[in-house]
């Protein structure tokens, strides 16, 4: 599902990290830990398609992403990924529903409401799918995250620190949750994170090191 | 979900500074509206008032107090032309019709014209009861006269000497009204017309204790009229029926379409700046748009980048941005129109009320819609730069400084 080779990764053209090759087969969970500010997220962005490439090649899918258009990443990444990051907030003025519909909208597909109902009773957010963001707890709040990750039936799912902010319950929750979801969905999943309680979850654990 | 809901979501945002911004628009588009309104408005009125009229004729002073007093009868005459001056410009071959008007007094506030039939054709007036005068003492009302005044046919009416005040009235020459006309939509429907003997009749027997009349009889025995409407028979009378009637005799020529012209231009000065405070306001609103967007997009980056997260391109984010602002301008501009409009009614209604004069009701000008179009794009215009912004945010900048 996932491959990558030979990528070396930077700021501004300069080159600061190196992955030499990383394989995550369909429906492979896979866990990449690593002190913070050692590249983990960098390499996330890359995969998204948000941060170019120096070098190398990213397969998702059987399309290399580092040949696509910027336009065309921008669809790939809205309709074959799942992102769910520590820093995308909802939007504040907008309901857990049209919070998740903004998923559709941006890229410009029809909303599939029966299944947009059907994980926010899976997640147990139907109740609430009438409120804003400030109505909820964040437990809460990162749940619609993630049903807004995957809305779309991604091929990847790639999450970064999902519940390096949560209590020990709501992580446990939420872990469990997001491999549910992968797993029902069919989705590979990524995680980086430093929250070292995660380990417990997956066999296949990457440590990440900037060894520059 | 679509780009417009989404753009109102986050217009909510700045609720407050968006409705300000909006107001303001909305009001310098009014001032424009009812600005472009009226004054189209009173320029129609005028226009219609002018009617086949090319040229009046009157005794020397101001052209365009000679025009406003013998024409839309609204200042007071400039003098007396002698009849038989008068006969000679009748007669002239490049002369197709000439009408005269003698004035002197009113009936309650409206004017007295004597006149003959023909002043009637000049706007095609028409009869609503009863029949044109055809003896002197007899009268036609003009349609708002009647009923304003409530006359009927055979009421006995008296004028007041003077155009506009009723104490000094001519008790012993009573006027008899013959007919009532349809209402025209011009001066007409504020006139009282009589043959002009009726008017010499009126004024043959000067009031002894007025020892101006008297003199005044004294100094002009012959039969006088205020002015002669004229209309070419061709126009090449342009060219030199003025310039005749002006150098050689005692009498001025005025042709009215010039002096409405310079009037008009005249009073516009004001309506200029009226129109550059109205424009000042939309400009101001776009100001206001510009920095409620601006700062908008620089809260809202996480939004943005979530946006391009979730799929969307550069090019959408920035049509969204640029929604809000034509969002804000389409607002601001309809609101200011429906403003402008009810405000043009007003202005209208006040013109009526206080100045007599029946304007043709409101209606949509080409020039509103340029005015509207026009804050539409300067919307717009405005929005650019912040939607710029926009499509320029850095994904990936944004999301690691969270």
């Amino acid at each position: 599902m996932l491959r990558i080779e030979h990528v070396t990764m930077g700021y501004e053209g300069k080159p600061v990290i190196y992955v030499d090759s990383l394989l995550l087969p369909e429906r492979g969970q896979c866990l990449i830990t690593g002190a913070s500010g050692g590249g983990k997220t960098t390499l996330l962005y890359v995969i998204a398609g948000l941060m170019p490439v120096i070098s190398g090649r990213i397969i998702i899918d059987g399309i290399d992403i580092t040949l696509l258009k910027e336009a065309e990443m921008d669809r790939f990444r809205g309709v074959q990924l799942g992102i769910i990051f520590q820093t995308l907030h909802l939007v504040p003025s907008l309901t857990v529903m049209e919070n998740l519909l903004l998923a559709s909208f941006a890229v410009n597909m029809p909303p599939n409401t029966e299944y947009m109902d059907e994980i926010l009773h899976r997640l147990g957010m139907y109740e609430k799918k009438n409120s804003l963001p400030q109505h909820l707890s964040q437990g809460q709040a990162q749940r619609v995250a993630i049903a807004r990750a995957v809305l779309h039936r991604p091929k990847l799912i790639i999450a970064d620190e999902p519940t390096s902010s949560l209590d020990d319950k709501n992580c446990e929750a939420v872990i469990t949750l997001i491999k549910q979801v992968a797993e029902e969905t069919g989705a590979a999943l990524l995680i980086a994170t430093h929250d070292s309680r995660l380990k417990a979850h997956f066999s296949n654990v990457i440590h990440f090191e900037n060894t520059q | 979900m679509n780009i417009l809901s989404l753009s109102l979501s986050g217009l909510r945002h700045n609720c407050l500074s968006n409705i300000f911004n909006i107001l303001v628009l909305a009001l310098g588009i009014a001032v424009i509206v009812t600005l472009v309104n009226v004054s189209g408005q009173v320029e129609r009125r005028f226009e219609n008032d002018l009617a086949g009229i090319d040229l009046v004729v009157g005794a020397k002073g101001s052209p365009v107090q000679l025009m406003l007093s013998s024409i839309f009868h609204m200042d007071a005459p400039n003098g007396n032309i002698s009849l038989t001056e008068a006969e000679k410009i009748t007669r002239n071959k490049m002369v197709k019709s000439a009408v005269p008007v003698a004035l002197g007094d009113n009936f309650s506030g409206y004017r007295i014209v004597g006149t003959n039939a023909d002043y009637l054709k000049l706007y095609n007036g028409t009869l609503a009861s009863g029949r044109i005068f055809n003896a002197p003492m007899e009268a036609v009302a003009g349609s708002e006269v009647a009923a304003k005044r409530s006359l009927k046919i055979n009421d006995r009416i008296v004028g007041a000497h003077g155009l506009v005040s009723s104490d000094d009235l001519h008790k012993d020459f009573p006027y008899t009204i013959v007919g009532i006309l349809a209402p025209s939509g011009t001066v007409l429907d504020r006139l009282v017309l009589t043959p002009v003997e009726s008017v010499w009749r009126v004024h043959e027997h000067p009031e002894p204790d007025d020892k101006s009349e008297v003199e005044k009889q004294k100094e002009h025995p012959g039969k006088e009229i205020t002015a002669l409407l004229v209309s070419y028979r061709s126009p090449l009378a342009t060219a030199t029926l003025p310039r005749m009637i002006n150098q050689s005799s005692a009498m001025q020529a005025a042709s009215p379409a010039t002096e409405l012209a310079r009037l008009i231009k005249m009073l516009g000065i004001g309506g200029d700046a009226i129109q550059a405070f109205g424009g000042a306001l939309v400009v101001i609103a776009a100001v206001g748009f510009f920095m409620t967007l601006f700062n908008a997009v620089n809260e809202r980056r996480y939004d943005i980048a979530l946006l391009r997260v979730l799929g969307a391109t550069r090019s959408k984010v920035f049509a969204f941005v640029l929604a809000e602002g034509l969002m804000l301008g389409v607002a601001g501009t309809v609101l200011g129109v429906i403003l402008g409009q009810a405000l043009s009614y007003a202005v209208e209604l006040w013109i009526e009320t206080t100045k007599h004069i029946t304007l043709g009701g409101t209606g949509f000008n080409p020039y509103e819609i340029l005015a509207g179009v026009g804050a539409i794009a300067l919307s717009c215009l405005a929005s650019i730069i912040p939607a710029f912004m926009a499509y320029r945010v850095n994904v990936a900048q944004v999301l690691s400084r969270g």
